[in-house]
């Protein structure tokens, strides 16, 4: 093989290897996103659940660690009566968001502790969520 | 050697990188499938479809988280509890009862009341023991029937009436009925009453406030000698879109104490 041959050969390879590369990053960074979309959307669900059920129980005092509500570390963020999830991933973040029925509110601003007792109280027609982060 | 090295390389990072890739994707299906579930458990939650005794309101709401967010995704029907359908017979009308599957309900209590106007025209009761009964009522299409149909104490109803008498007027934020004309006498419609039971009403900004008694599922109205019925529950009510059924679930309708069981389908 002549040198020329070689550089050629290395080069075709290395712009072979540079293309594929490429292609595997991008797929990754398309399927992290769909899937933080779909974790954030399930993490969503399954907050407004436990929250929904637990306000039409109210007065109840509800134990909630985040880890439980689904299998990927998410941040709650909540804001009266508007509920954000977000989740971070190594190329791609997702963030879900939604408002709470006008009778349910949080007496709380800012991320949810990832351990919590939520405090629900009937005031008027009206549940608010008082938040005490556990020690 | 160093070649064959360097290729043997290569192609275990490029298996590497494609059997990663696979096990990503591999990994998401399931999350791609949950999506149905995902909107059907948001509804069920925003809806408070978790709960068995619902309020007149409560059955509205229902039906307005549907149309507010899930219309697209989901498709929904509040029908009674059981499938009453009448057909004319020389002998006067049959009542079929059946379930919504399409099984024949046995042993129901079955009574039915022919209005024409405001005011009773006939009234049967009897027993349906396979499925059916020849209650001998007259059939005219341009007549309101109320079916009333109990087994112990599961109550349910259906009315029937031509289109052009049907008046969606009740606002059920307020528990008024919206009505801009001028509305001279009205009457409640209670199943398990025989006959349309005429009721005191006060006009409160252009809506009428009547006076209901426990159970009232629908008032006659009578406007300008025409009498008119405006349906106080949200039944029958069925979505334009139909979609595979993902929730079945009998719940209760409580009129002031008085409970109608309805059935709920949700599809997904």
């Amino acid at each position: 093989m002549t040198s020329y041959e070689l550089v050629v050969s290395v080069n075709t390879a290395i712009a072979v290897l540079m293309l594929v590369s490429t292609i595997v990053v991008a797929s990754l960074i398309a399927v992290e996103e769909v899937e933080n979309a779909k974790v954030a959307e399930l993490a969503l669900a399954r907050f407004e659940d436990v929250v929904l059920h637990a306000a039409a129980e109210a007065p109840l005092v509800v134990e909630l660690d985040l880890a439980e509500i689904v299998f990927r570390p998410v941040e709650v963020e909540v804001n009266g009566s508007v509920v954000a999830v977000r989740v971070r991933g190594l190329f791609a973040e997702a963030l879900k968001y939604s408002k709470l029925p006008s009778y349910l509110t949080f007496n709380y601003t800012g991320l949810l502790p990832p351990r919590s007792l939520l405090h629900f109280v009937r005031v008027g027609g009206v549940v608010v969520v008082n938040v005490e982060g556990e020690r | 050697m160093y070649r064959l090295l360097a290729e043997i390389a290569c192609t275990l990072l490029l298996v590497l990188m494609i059997a990663s890739i696979y096990a990503r994707q591999v990994s998401i299906t399931s999350l791609m499938v949950s999506e149905i579930d995902v909107s059907l458990v948001r509804f069920v939650s925003r809806s408070r479809l978790f709960n068995v005794v619902l309020s007149v309101d409560e059955l509205w709401r229902v039906v307005e988280v549907y149309e507010e967010s899930f219309s697209d995704s989901l498709s929904l029907k509040l029908l009674p509890a059981l499938n009453l359908t009448l057909a004319p017979t020389p002998g006067g009308i049959r009542v079929y009862v059946r379930g919504w599957s399409g099984s024949v309900t046995p042993f129901v209590n079955v009574s039915v009341s022919r209005m024409r106007g405001c005011s009773l025209l006939e009234y049967r009761e009897g027993f349906a023991e396979l499925g059916y009964a020849d209650l001998g009522v007259g059939y005219d299409p341009s007549d309101i029937y109320m079916v009333f149909a109990c087994i112990e104490r599961l109550y349910t109803f259906s009315l029937l009436a031509p289109e052009n008498l049907v008046r969606h007027w009740y606002e059920w934020e307020s528990g008024l009925v919206k009505n801009e004309s001028r509305v001279e006498r009205a009457f409640l419609l209670v199943p398990h009453y025989r006959a349309p039971v005429e009721a005191n009403f006060t006009v409160v900004g252009g809506a009428l406030d009547v006076e209901e008694e426990p159970g009232t599922v629908a008032y006659l109205l009578e406007v300008n000698g025409v009498c008119v019925l405006v349906p106080r529950l949200p039944v029958p009510y069925e979505s334009p879109t139909l979609k595979p059924r993902e929730l079945f679930k009998y719940l209760v309708c409580d009129l002031e104490g008085v409970g109608y069981t309805l059935a709920v389908e949700v599809g997904g």
